[in-house]
C-alpha cells in the first residue's frame, strides 16, 4: 500500500466512521498510536488475503466505543458500556473496514478475501505497528476525548 | 400486517442497530427475529418463515452464501426475501446471489437511515 493509497483509505475510515455512527473526525498526528494501545478497552485483526496480503488492526478506548456504539444503536453515550459493548464495536468496525480496504485494493475483483474479525492482544497490534516506513497506514482517529487506533501492515503470502 | 423478519448477523451490535432500524420502518416488536449465522436462520424458517431476511454475509458458522443456496433449495421459502446487509462488493459473488433471488443490497457502512428506508419500502410493497 503506497502513501496514496493509505491516505485514501485515512479517508474511507473517517467516511465509515461517519456513515456509520456519526462520529466525525480525521487521522491526527497525537497521540501517537502506540501510545493509545494500551488505553483500548478491545482489539481485533483481520486478515486479508490474495493477490494482496495484509493484516488489519483495529482498536478503540472506551470513550470511542461509546461514540461508536451509541451512534449505530441511536442511544446516549452514556447508555454504552464499553467493557460490555467493547468487543463488539471493534469487531464490527474492523469487519467494516476491512470491507472497505478489500474494494480499494481490488474495486470488487475476486483477487482478494478477508477472514473474519478476531480478537488481538496489545502485543499482536503494538508488533504491527513496528513497521513504519514498510508500507500501509498507522493511524489515529480522535473524537470526544476517544481514540480509534487503525493499523494496516503489509503481510507475508501464503 | 404481520411482516415478519428475520434479522441474520453475527455482530450484535448490528443486530441492535437493524433491529432498532426495523422497528423504526413500522414492523411490530414481535415480528423481529434474531439470528447469529446462516445455520440458525435455516433452523428459524423451518419454524417459522419470514417475510424478509436481513442477512449479512461473512459470518462463523454457516455464511451468507450458504444460507443464500440452502434456502435456494427449499420451494417453501420461495417468497421469502432477502437483503444483503453486508461488507461484500465483490461483483461475481454478488451476482451469483442475485441469480439465487436476492434481490436487495445495503453495502456496509451504511447510515441507519439507509437501512430504515429499504425496510419501510418493502414492507409498503408488501402491504
Amino acid at each position: 500500500m503506497d502513501s496514496v493509497a493509505a491516505d485514501s483509505f485515512a479517508g474511507l475510515v473517517a467516511l465509515a466512521l461517519e456513515r456509520m455512527a456519526f462520529v466525525v473526525t480525521e487521522p491526527a498526528a497525537e497521540p501517537a498510536a502506540h501510545d493509545v494501545l494500551g488505553a483500548c478497552v478491545a482489539h481485533a485483526i483481520v486478515d486479508l488475503r490474495g493477490s494482496e496480503n495484509y493484516t488489519l488492526a483495529v482498536g478503540a478506548t472506551p470513550e470511542m466505543v461509546r461514540e461508536i456504539a451509541s451512534g449505530m444503536m441511536g442511544v446516549e453515550p452514556e447508555e454504552i458500556e464499553p467493557g460490555d459493548h467493547g468487543r463488539a464495536t471493534v469487531d464490527e468496525l474492523a469487519n467494516v473496514l476491512a470491507g472497505e480496504l478489500v474494494m480499494l485494493l481490488t474495486g470488487g475483483d475476486d483477487q482478494v478475501r478477508s477472514t473474519l474479525p478476531h480478537a488481538a492482544a496489545v502485543a499482536d497490534v503494538a508488533a504491527l505497528l513496528g513497521g513504519d516506513g514498510a508500507g500501509g497506514l498507522r493511524a489515529v482517529f480522535s473524537s470526544n476525548g476517544g481514540h480509534l487506533v487503525v493499523v494496516v501492515a503489509p503481510a507475508p503470502a501464503r | 400486517m404481520n411482516y415478519r423478519i428475520l434479522i441474520v448477523d453475527d455482530s450484535p451490535l448490528l443486530r441492535a442497530t437493524a433491529r432498532r432500524a426495523v422497528l423504526h420502518a413500522g414492523v411490530r416488536p414481535e415480528h423481529v427475529r434474531e439470528a447469529c449465522n446462516g445455520r440458525e436462520a435455516l433452523d428459524q424458517l423451518a419454524q417459522e418463515p419470514a417475510d424478509l431476511v436481513l442477512l449479512d454475509v461473512n459470518m462463523p458458522v454457516m455464511d451468507g452464501y450458504q444460507f443464500v443456496e440452502a434456502k435456494a433449495k427449499n420451494p417453501a421459502w420461495a417468497d421469502v426475501k432477502i437483503a444483503l446487509v453486508t461488507t461484500e462488493g465483490n461483483r461475481k459473488r454478488l451476482e451469483r446471489m442475485s441469480e439465487l433471488g436476492v434481490a436487495h443490497y445495503l453495502r456496509k457502512p451504511f447510515e441507519p437511515e439507509d437501512l430504515r428506508a429499504l425496510v419501510a419500502a418493502l414492507f409498503h410493497e408488501a402491504r
